[in-house]
């Protein structure tokens, strides 16, 4: 069976965004519904478009969509452009991973903020990652933690007041 | 008049005024660093410090410090690919791309030259034609409005050059997530799912924080590395260069100061817009529009310019009528009507020595942020040389702080993390962000001028008022002109 490509994979997964904000317009008063109904079935026509020169390649050279704005270098530029970020399969895998890797350190950063709020949550984060990833001594770690802990609890707790978020767990807690 | 404009620099003489400017021009410029703070809450905070202080005293520190937000935005922009304000977006597209060259400090020597530029053009053109624009503006309204978001969703198609069709998909995108939100003309949610939270639609700051910021920094996680090579900043160019590159676009000064004023005195636009349409006339007016996105310093000098001459032009409905051009301005009239002076058409004959004395004060604090900004700038270059790995937690970490203290809801930190995975991706396959981001600015103003507009004039109106007509047929030419000029490249190129 012949693998489906990422970019194709992406665009149709917009489809499905575009479809849905159809979708949910269509309960849309009159007034309401017919700006986004027209800009979405706009969008739909030139994501099918774009599905069909990705999927059949011999198209995109009949149907010449490349509008030649400013000359053809910007086209050279482009092509000079993939063939660098052309890299070999292997590579590709060690991509996948770090883009796994640092997804884990966001989410986990959101899941602390969420439950434990900023003033706790980010300097675990700060210092964890320096630790583990940053590939620094332990002293240091502290050291950029605190310094970076005291700047944001100043700026925005005593400065401005601005009522950083708390995170359920200490909002449980202090209650 | 004479008079006035002396009485009005006497009001800055004195050290405690000058002082005060420095310091409100220092805390500006880090909340226009900081993402997600910005001028307005800037002006907000420190409003309550100002009581009790004489006006010149007051204004030369909350107009001194609301000057110097933009080049504080425009410098993480530059460094981090992190808009500090909406108003620095455009300074994105081609200021990280410089820092990326090893060209960081001189890509800051290009943003404060232009913005102190546009800055004192703001200032002049508030200077000269606060007595003589009431017309001008009163013939703006609906109509003319919505042409000029027109004029600026017009961009995307030139933004989107060698692939027209996923610009298009990505503006398409964009507008959609625009409408999210409360319906301006019915009064219906859309898209809101019960979510009252939705009802004021995606916030601009997260959404821009997480598309470039965080996409950007998981980038840079997985390709590895630093932001510039070392070697290439050692060989790289410095902030002279960058005062000198500014001056010798001295026509894009002038072009992107005069959209910056002109947006600015039409209440309703705002700084984003200006700084957007800037970019848009950089792009078609360009000599190197291949370099366009890639480190092009045209694709500063008119967003940077525009965006801060914006202020002054602010400055004349909100002192001429009492209509505030902005944000930042409807904070700055509270503070005009708490001292005891009130804004409107009395301003220029009552008070036109302390008008004369906001004009030196936008010119004076745009001099001093520069001041500071430029002789940090070979500084801040050293930050772009650090490796990932140590950057990235720090950047991190304030992209959730940005994302948050906006509007104070925990919520808006998911938006910026599912525009990050959409950021990304979108990089990844070469869809254009740029115009993602213009049509979600533009969106809702398009939507509601159209419809205010529409019931106003009736479906025509665009051909029944005068300036209206004219703004179409700029657009119209707009868009045409680069291809025409292509065509016409082309058709030499293969008599030749």
């Amino acid at each position: 069976m012949k693998k489906i490509r990422p970019p194709v994979i992406f665009i149709s997964i917009i489809l499905l965004i575009v479809l849905a904000f159809i979708y949910f317009a269509l309960d849309l008063p009159s007034r309401s519904k017919a700006v986004p109904l027209l800009v979405g079935a706009i969008t739909i026509g030139l994501i099918v478009l774009q599905i069909l020169l990705e999927t059949v390649p011999t198209l995109s050279k009949r149907l010449n969509v490349k509008v030649d704005l400013f000359s053809e270098k910007i086209e050279n530029a482009k092509k000079k452009q993939e063939k660098e970020q052309k890299r070999p399969i292997d590579q590709n895998e060690d991509q996948v991973k770090r883009f796994l890797d640092i997804w884990i350190w966001i989410t986990v950063l959101a899941i602390g903020v969420f439950l434990i709020g900023y003033l706790v949550a980010l300097p675990i984060f700060i210092f964890l990652f320096y630790l583990i990833r940053g590939d620094c001594k332990w002293p240091i770690a502290l050291g950029i933690t605190f310094i970076f802990w005291v700047a944001i609890y100043f700026t925005f707790e005593v400065v401005l007041h601005a009522g950083l978020y708390k995170g359920i767990i200490t909002t449980f807690i202090t209650n | 008049m004479f008079d006035a404009v002396l009485t009005g620099l006497a009001y800055l003489l004195s050290i405690k005024v000058i002082l005060l400017m420095i310091l409100g021009s220092f805390i500006g410029m880090i909340f226009g660093f900081l993402p997600g703070l910005g001028g307005t809450i800037a002006l907000a905070i420190f409003i309550p410090f100002t009581f009790g202080m004489p006006i010149n005293m007051s204004f030369a520190f909350l107009l001194g410090m609301h000057s110097s937000v933009m080049f504080g935005g425009s410098i993480s922009a530059i460094l981090f690919n992190v808009p500090g304000t909406s108003q620095n977006i455009a300074t994105c597209f081609d200021g990280y791309p410089m820092s990326q060259k090893g060209e960081a400090a001189k890509a800051i020597g290009i943003a404060g030259t232009s913005s102190l530029l546009g800055g004192l053009f703001g200032a002049l053109v508030l200077a000269v034609s606060l007595p003589i624009i009431r017309p001008f503006i009163m013939a703006f309204g609906p109509a003319e409005f919505f042409m000029l978001t027109v004029f600026g969703l017009s961009m995307i198609a030139l933004l989107t050059a060698g692939t027209i069709i996923k610009g298009l998909i990505a503006g398409g995108l964009g507008l959609l997530t625009s409408f999210i939100g409360l319906d301006y003309i019915t009064g219906s949610p859309r898209y809101t799912f019960g979510n009252l939270g939705l009802w004021e639609g995606i916030n601009f700051i997260p959404a821009v924080i997480g598309l470039f910021a965080i996409a950007q920094m998981i980038d840079l996680y997985i390709q590895g590395g630093s932001i510039a090579q070392r070697d290439i900043v050692k060989t790289g160019s410095s902030v002279l260069d960058g005062i000198k590159e500014t001056f010798f676009r001295w026509s894009m000064v002038l072009r992107g100061s005069a959209i910056g004023s002109f947006i600015g005195m039409i209440p309703g636009l705002g700084g984003t817009v200006a700084n957007i349409l800037a970019y848009g006339h950089a792009m078609q007016t360009t000599k190197e529009p291949e370099e366009m996105g890639k480190g092009n310093p045209d694709g500063i000098v008119g967003p940077e310019a525009a965006n801060n001459a914006k202020e002054g032009g602010a400055l004349i409905p909100t002192l001429a009528f009492g209509i505030p051009g902005s944000e930042g301005m409807a904070i700055l009239l509270g503070a005009f009507v708490m001292i005891g002076v009130v804004p409107g058409p009395e301003m220029v004959t009552k008070h036109a020595d302390i008008v004369y004395m906001l004009v030196f004060i936008v010119a004076i604090g745009n001099i001093i942020a520069t001041g500071i900004g430029l002789l940090s700038a070979n500084q801040l270059q050293k930050l772009t040389v650090l490796p990932g790995k140590q950057l990235i937690p720090i950047i991190l970490a304030i992209c959730m702080l940005g994302s948050f203290v906006a509007r104070g809801r925990f919520s808006d930190v998911l938006v910026a993390l599912i525009f990050a995975i959409l950021g990304y991706y979108m990089k990844k396959f070469g869809y254009s962000k740029a115009a993602f981001i213009i049509a979600l600015v533009l969106g809702t103003l398009f939507e509601r001028y159209y419809h205010v507009a529409n019931r106003l004039y009736g479906s025509w109106f665009f051909l029944k008022r005068p300036i209206a007509l004219f703004l179409l047929i700029l657009v119209i030419i707009s868009i045409t002109l680069p291809f025409v000029k292509s065509k016409k490249r082309n058709s030499w190129g293969n008599i030749s």
